[in-house]
C-alpha cells in the first residue's frame, strides 16, 4: 500500500492522531462500539473547548475506535467527557495552559472490574487495554474535538506522558473504607488531576484559551471513516 | 516568602493565603483537609503510597454516576 493509501499514515498527516497510529474508524467498527451504550448516536453530549466542537455519541464513539476501545468501554468514555465539562474542572484551562497538568480518570463500581479496568498491580503502567485505551480517548476527544493542539493551542511548557493515557480503577477489594467518592448506588467515576503545584495564573489562561479558541482552524462537521477494504480512502 | 511574593498566584484571594512576612511559613497543600481524596489502588505486596497534586486553583475535581 502506498503512503497516500495507508489509513495509518492518513491519520498522522490530517493530525487526527496522539502520535502513534490509531484504529482506522470503519463504519463498521464504530457501529459495533456503538452498541456498547443504549444512548442514541446523535444525542449531543457536549462542547469540547477551547474550539467548542459539538460532540455527539457518535463522535465519541468514533474517537474510542481510534483508541482501540472495545464497545463495553464507550458507557465509561462517555461519562468522562461529560465529567470534564463540569465547570468547576475548567477543561477550557486544562487544555491551554502552559502548565503540565493532565486528567486522571479514577473509575469504581463493579462494572469498572468486570471490563477489566486495572486497579492493582502496575495500574498505571502498560498492559491494560482498558486503562490504556479509555485514558487514550478521552486524549484524543481533547486533541480533536476540542482542539487542544500541542503547540497551538496547548501551551504546556513540557507537558508530561500522562497526556497519552491516565486513567485506573480504584482498588475497592483492598481498600479499608468506603467507597470513593461516596457508596451510591450506581457506579461512579472520579476525575482528578496530578500535577506538581504550579504558580500559573489560572485566570489568565482561561481567558487566553478563550482567545486562541477563535483562531482554530476549521474542524470536521463530521468525523470521518475510513473504509480501506472499500475505497481506500477517508469518508467525511 | 518575599522571593514567591512576586508571583501574583501568591496574593490571589481566591487562592490559598500565605504569610509573605512568615520566612517559615508552610504553604498548605490544599485549603481543608476534607480537599484531600485517598484512594485505594495498585497491589498489595507491599505498603506504598503516592501524592497527586491538583492544578493549583485551576481546576477542581469532579465525580459522576455513569450508567453501563
Amino acid at each position: 500500500m502506498s503512503e497516500p493509501e495507508d489509513e495509518f499514515e492518513f491519520f498522522f498527516e490530517k493530525s487526527w492522531s496522539d502520535g502513534l497510529p490509531v484504529i482506522p474508524p470503519t463504519e463498521a467498527r464504530i457501529e459495533r462500539l456503538l452498541g456498547g451504550t443504549s444512548r442514541g448516536a446523535n444525542e449531543p453530549v457536549g462542547e469540547i473547548p477551547p474550539a467548542f466542537e459539538a460532540a455527539s455519541v457518535r463522535d465519541i464513539a468514533v474517537h474510542a475506535v481510534m483508541a482501540g476501545c472495545k464497545p463495553e468501554y464507550l458507557p465509561v468514555v462517555l461519562a468522562g467527557v461529560e465529567a470534564m465539562l463540569q465547570e468547576p474542572f475548567n477543561i477550557n484551562g486544562i487544555q491551554a495552559t502552559m502548565h503540565a497538568v493532565a486528567p486522571l480518570m479514577i473509575v469504581n463500581g463493579p462494572y469498572a472490574k468486570k471490563i477489566g479496568i486495572n486497579g492493582g498491580l502496575g495500574c498505571f503502567g502498560p498492559g491494560f487495554r482498558a486503562n490504556a485505551t479509555i485514558g487514550r480517548a478521552i486524549r484524543l476527544v481533547l486533541l480533536n474535538l476540542g482542539g487542544g493542539i500541542p503547540q497551538i493551542t496547548s501551551m504546556s511548557t513540557f507537558s508530561q506522558p500522562s497526556r497519552f493515557t491516565f486513567c485506573i480503577r480504584e482498588n475497592e477489594d483492598e481498600s479499608p473504607g468506603a467507597r470513593f467518592p461516596k457508596r451510591s448506588a450506581s457506579d461512579r467515576m472520579k476525575m482528578s488531576l496530578p500535577s506538581p503545584p504550579s504558580r500559573t495564573p489560572s485566570l489568565y489562561l482561561t481567558t487566553r484559551a478563550g482567545t486562541r479558541s477563535a483562531t482554530l482552524l476549521p474542524r470536521p462537521t463530521r468525523w470521518p471513516t475510513w473504509e480501506a477494504g472499500t475505497t481506500g480512502r477517508a469518508r467525511i | 516568602m518575599a522571593h514567591l511574593g512576586s508571583w501574583n498566584n501568591w496574593t490571589r484571594s481566591d487562592l490559598i493565603p500565605v504569610d509573605l512576612e512568615d520566612d517559615d511559613f508552610f504553604v498548605p497543600t490544599v485549603k481543608d483537609p476534607t480537599d484531600l481524596k485517598i484512594i485505594v489502588a495498585g497491589g498489595v505486596p507491599g505498603p506504598e503510597s503516592a501524592v497527586m497534586h491538583g492544578w493549583s486553583g485551576g481546576s477542581r475535581s469532579v465525580s459522576l454516576a455513569y450508567t453501563p
